[in-house]
C-alpha cells in the first residue's frame, strides 16, 4: 500500500525533479502529517526498545531511533515551513547536523563504556547493572 | 661593511657556546672539533673587530658609532620598553621620562680598545687552552663556558647603555663562577667560586643603586645621553674637594661596583681564591679582561667621576692602598698562581690610581698593556704547571730555564715588562701613570700618590724577580714523581719536565710580541712619541679647563721620574736576583729578622680571617644568634601561647560540638533517615525504571500541554 502510494506520488513528479529533494518536496505538498506519523512511529519504537530490551547495545540502537525521529521532525518542519514561506533560515538543518555529530560522539563514548563494563562484569545486560541504587 | 657586522662580534661566541653546550656532550665531539668551533668563533670575532677598527677609524672617529642610530644595523632593538617614570633627583625632578633600554652596540674609541683586547687576548688564550685542557673530561663544557664568557665580556664593553653593561657585568660574574668552579669535585674550587660570586654581589649592589640613581637623575641609561647631560655644568655641578653631593653618591655606587669586579680593597679577597680555576681561565678572566671591567666602567662614566674630586681622591687612595697591600702579600706566597693573582690586584690598583688622579687614558693604557703581559705570565705559569703535572708550589720548582726554553724566554719578556723596564709595554704605561699622578691637578697630594706608585714599582720588581728565581733559575727542586699528581689521568711519566706543545707555546710567543710592541701604541711625547693612544681616547673623556695643559707640559721632570723608576726597578731586580741565587743565607737572615712581617705577608695579613670572623662569623653568626634568641623567646613564646589558647578553645568547642552541634546533626540525620524510607524504594538501580519514569513524565507533560496548553 505504501509503495503504491509512493509510486503514485512519483508519477506526479516531473522528470527533472526526480531527486530525493524533489521526492520529499512532492510528499510535503500533501501535508506534513505523514512525516509526523513516521517520526512518531520511530520515536515510539525507540522508546519501547529502551524500556524493554535488556541488551545495552540494542538500547543504544533504540536511542539512535529516538534521535533520528527528532531529526526527521526537524528536517520535515523546516522544509515544510520553507516551502510555505514561513521560514527562510536553515535552523532545522543545523540542529540535525548537531544531533548527528553528538549522536556519533555519544556512540563512541557509550560503546567505550560498554566495552569497559564488559571487561569488568562479563555482561552487557542492563538489569544486572544496578549499583546506582543509593 | 664591517660596521654592519658589529653585532656578530658578541653573537659568534654566543652561538659557539650554545652549540658546544648543547651538542658537545650528546654527540661526543672530539677535542679537535670542539677546539675548531670554539677558537674559530673567537677568531672570526677578532677578524670582524679588526675590520670594524679600520672602518670606524676611517669613517666615524671621533664620533661614537651607535648601532641604534646608524640605521643599517638590523639587530638593535628595543629591549626593555618601559613606561613613564618620574624623575626624583636633580634639576628635572618631578618631570617624567620614558624608561627605554635598547639592545644596541656602541663603537667608540674606548669600547674599540676593549674589543681589541678581549678578542685578541681571548683568542690566544683559547688556543692555549686547547693544549692546557687536553684530556680533561669536561673539554666541551670548558670551551662552552669560555665562549659564553667572551659573549658576556663583549656585551659588557660594547653595550650602549648602563643596562647592557650590567647584563655583561653579571654575565661575566656568572661565567667567572662557572669557570672557577670548573673542577667542581674539588672542595677549594667550589668554595672559591661561591666566594667570588658572593663578594661580587656586594659590589653589584652598589652598581645597581648607582644605575637607579643615574636614571632618576638623567632619565636615560644611554651612555651618550648620560655623558652629554652630565657634562652640563648646570645639570650636574662640579663639586668642591671634600664635598659629597649628587655626583659623589653616584660615583660612590659605581666605584663600589668596580671594587667588587676589579678586586680592590675591600672586596679583593675573591681574586686569589679564584686561582682554583684552570689556568687559562685565570689568564683570561682573572687577569686580562674581566677584572679590568671596573676600570672600563670608571672610564666610561668618567664625566660623573670628574665632577666629584672627593670620589676621585677615594678612588686614588683605594687604588694606591691596594697596589701596595697586594704587592706586599705577593712577597711570601708560594703558589705561583697566587703570586700572579696578587700581582694582578696590584696592577689593577695602578689602574685605579690612574683613574683617581684623572688620567683615565693612562689607566686604560695600562689595562691594555697589562692584558698582554699578565696573560703571558699566567699562560707561562700554565705551561709550567702542565710540565710539572699540576704542581703549583714554587718551592718545588727551580731551574726550569733549561727544560722549557720557549716558556722561559717569553716569561722573561713579561717579567721585564711588568717590572717596567724600557722599552717594554709595562714601562710605558706605568710611567705614564706615575707621571700623571705626579702632575695631577684633579686631586691634591699627587706627589704622594707618585711616591706610593714608585714604592709599588720596587715591590713589583722584587716579587716578580723572586718568582723568576724560584721557578726558572737556581737548581731544580722538583722530585720526578712516580705517581700522578693533580688531575691528569695519564700515567705520570718518570721523566724530566718538557717544553709544552706548539699549541701552547705559539700563543706565548704571540703574547710576548704583543708585550714588546704594545707600548709603542702610546709612546709618550717625552720620548719622541705622539701620545697616539691618548689622542685616540680623547673623544670619550671629559676634560676640565684647568686640566688641559697638563698633557702638553713636560720636560726635565718627566725624564727624571722615568729614570728614577726604571733605575729603582732595575736595582731591586738585581738585588733580588742576588739574594735568591747567590746569597740564600742573607735572605734567610733577613726573613728571620722580619719574621712577623713575613708571616703576616704569607698569611695575607689575616684579611680573610678578619672577614671570616667579622662578617661571616661576627655579623652573620651574630645576627643568627640574635634571630635564634628572638625565635626561642618571642616567636616560640607566641607559638606556644597560641597553642595553649588553641587547646583551651578547642576544649570549649569540643564540648559544644559534642552536645550542641552533634545533637542537631544527629537529629537532622535521624529525621532524614525516617523520611527517606519512602523515597529509597523508588531508587531501584535499574536503568530502565528510570527511563520509564522519564517516559511517563514526557507523556504527562505532553498530555498537560494538550489539555491546558496554548
Amino acid at each position: 500500500m505504501v509503495t503504491e502510494a509512493m509510486w503514485t506520488v512519483l508519477q506526479q513528479v516531473p522528470n527533472q525533479a526526480r531527486t530525493w529533494q524533489g521526492f520529499i518536496d512532492a510528499l510535503l505538498k500533501k501535508g506534513i502529517n505523514d512525516f509526523i506519523l513516521l517520526s512518531f512511529l520511530l520515536f515510539a519504537i525507540g522508546v519501547a526498545g529502551v524500556l524493554t530490551r535488556r541488551n545495552i547495545l540494542i538500547i543504544f540502537m533504540s536511542i539512535e531511533l529516538i534521535l533520528n525521529a527528532a531529526n526527521l521532525n526537524f528536517i520535515a518542519f523546516t522544509r515544510y515551513w520553507q516551502m510555505s514561506g514561513r521560514l527562510s533560515e536553515h535552523m532545522g538543518h543545523v540542529f540535525t547536523i548537531f544531533i548527528i555529530v553528538v549522536a556519533a560522539a555519544e556512540a563512541v563514548i557509550g560503546l567505550g563504556i560498554v566495552i569497559a563494563l564488559y571487561r569488568n562484569r562479563q555482561t552487557v545486560a542492563i538489569d544486572e547493572i544496578d549499583l546506582l541504587k543509593w | 661593511m664591517f660596521l654592519k657586522l658589529v653585532w656578530l662580534i658578541p653573537a659568534l661566541p654566543l652561538l659557539s657556546a650554545a652549540i658546544l653546550g648543547i651538542f658537545g656532550r650528546p654527540l661526543r665531539w672530539s677535542e679537535r672539533t670542539i677546539s675548531w668551533i670554539a677558537c674559530g668563533s673567537v677568531f672570526l670575532s677578532l677578524v670582524i673587530t679588526a675590520g670594524v677598527f679600520v672602518q670606524y677609524r676611517a669613517a666615524h672617529w671621533p664620533e661614537p658609532y651607535l648601532t641604534s642610530e646608524a640605521g643599517g644595523f638590523p639587530h638593535s632593538f628595543v629591549w626593555v620598553p618601559g613606561g613613564d617614570a618620574e624623575l626624583s633627583l636633580g634639576p628635572r625632578a618631578g618631570q617624567r621620562a620614558t624608561f627605554r633600554a635598547e639592545w644596541s652596540y656602541q663603537v667608540d674609541p674606548l669600547s674599540m680598545v676593549m674589543m681589541v683586547v678581549v678578542t685578541l687576548v681571548g683568542f690566544l688564550i683559547h688556543v692555549f687552552a686547547i693544549g692546557y685542557m687536553r684530556g680533561d673530561g669536561g673539554f666541551y663544557r670548558f670551551f662552552a663556558e669560555l665562549n659564553l664568557f667572551m659573549f658576556m665580556m663583549l656585551t659588557l664593553v660594547m653595550g650602549s647603555n648602563f643596562l647592557m653593561l650590567f647584563v655583561g657585568w653579571e654575565g661575566v660574574g656568572l661565567c667567572s663562577y662557572l669557570l672557577i668552579g670548573y673542577w667542581f669535585h674539588r672542595a677549594d674550587a667550589k668554595a672559591a667560586s661561591m666566594k667570588a660570586f658572593i663578594v661580587n654581589r656586594i659590589g653589584d649592589f652598589g652598581f645597581l643603586l648607582a644605575m637607579i640613581a643615574v636614571f632618576s637623575l638623567f632619565g636615560t641609561l644611554q651612555f651618550t645621553e648620560v655623558m652629554r647631560l652630565a657634562a652640563d655644568e648646570a645639570y650636574l655641578p662640579t663639586e668642591a674637594f671634600g664635598m659629597f653631593g649628587m655626583a659623589s653618591w653616584i660615583a660612590l655606587g659605581l666605584f663600589i661596583g668596580a671594587t667588587g669586579k676589579s678586586a680592590q680593597i675591600p672586596l679583593y679577597v675573591w681574586l686569589p681564591d679564584a686561582m682554583a680555576g684552570p689556568t687559562p681561565v685565570s689568564a683570561l678572566i682573572h687577569a686580562a679582561t674581566m677584572v679590568t671591567a671596573g676600570v672600563y666602567m670608571l672610564t666610561r662614566t668618567n664625566v660623573i667621576f670628574m665632577k666629584s674630586p672627593t670620589m676621585m681622591f677615594v678612588v686614588a687612595v683605594i687604588g694606591a692602598a691596594t697596589l701596595i697591600l697586594a704587592a706586599v702579600i705577593a712577597f711570601a706566597q708560594t703558589d705561583i698562581k697566587k703570586v700572579l693573582a696578587y700581582s694582578t690586584i696590584s696592577q689593577l690598583g695602578y689602574m685605579f690610581l690612574a683613574c683617581g688622579v684623572g688620567a683615565f687614558t693612562a689607566g686604560i693604557f695600562h689595562l691594555f698593556t697589562h692584558a698582554f703581559f699578565k696573560a703571558l705570565l699566567f699562560l707561562g705559569a700554565g705551561s709550567i704547571i702542565i710540565a710539572l703535572h699540576h704542581k703549583q708550589d714554587m718551592r718545588e720548582m727551580g731551574g726550569l730555564k733549561s727544560y722549557m726554553p720557549v716558556t722561559y724566554w717569553t716569561f722573561v719578556i713579561a717579567w721585564l715588562a711588568i717590572c717596567g723596564i724600557f722599552p717594554l709595554a709595562g714601562f710605558v704605561s706605568k710611567d705614564e701613570i706615575l707621571w700623571r699622578a705626579f702632575t695631577t691637578e684633579v686631586i691634591p697630594g699627587g706627589r704622594w700618590f707618585w711616591f706610593i706608585g714608585l714604592v709599588g714599582v720596587a715591590l713589583t720588581a722584587f716579587y716578580m724577580t723572586r718568582l723568576m728565581a724560584l721557578t726558572f733559575w737556581g737548581s731544580p727542586r722538583f722530585v720526578p714523581s712516580t705517581q700522578a699528581h693533580g688531575l691528569s689521568d695519564e700515567p705520570a711519566p718518570h721523566e724530566e719536565p718538557r717544553e709544552s706543545p706548539k699549541v701552547m707555546t705559539l700563543p706565548l710567543i704571540a703574547l710576548a710580541v704583543g708585550t714588546a710592541v704594545a707600548g709603542f701604541v702610546g709612546w709618550p711625547p717625552a720620548l719622541g712619541g705622539s701620545h697616539r693612544f691618548e689622542r685616540w681616547l680623547n673623544p670619550v673623556l671629559y676634560r676640565r679647563a684647568t686640566n688641559a695643559e697638563a698633557m702638553a707640559h713636560h720636560g726635565a721632570t718627566e725624564y727624571i721620574l722615568m729614570v728614577v723608576s726604571t733605575l729603582l726597578a732595575a736595582m731591586v731586580m738585581a738585588a733580588a736576583y742576588h739574594l735568591y741565587i747567590h746569597r740564600k743565607q742573607t735572605l734567610q737572615a733577613i726573613v728571620e729578622a722580619i719574621r712577623p712581617l713575613y708571616i703576616a705577608s704569607a698569611r695575607k695579613f689575616w684579611v680573610d680571617e678578619f672577614y671570616e670572623s667579622v662578617f661571616v662569623r661576627g655579623l652573620t653568626l651574630g645576627f643568627s644568634r640574635v634571630f635564634w634568641r628572638t625565635d626561642t623567646r618571642v616567636v616560640d613564646g607566641a607559638v606556644n601561647g597560641s597553642a595553649w589558647f588553641t587547646r583551651f578553645s578547642s576544649r570549649l568547642s569540643g564540648w559544644s560540638d559534642l552536645f550542641i552541634v552533634d545533637m542537631i546533626v544527629n537529629a537532622i540525620g535521624f529525621g532524614l533517615r525516617v523520611f527517606s524510607v519512602a523515597f529509597r524504594a523508588a531508587q531501584t538501580g535499574f536503568t530502565q525504571n528510570y527511563a520509564l519514569v522519564i517516559t511517563f513524565g514526557l507523556l504527562i507533560a505532553t498530555a498537560a500541554y494538550f489539555i491546558w496548553g496554548s
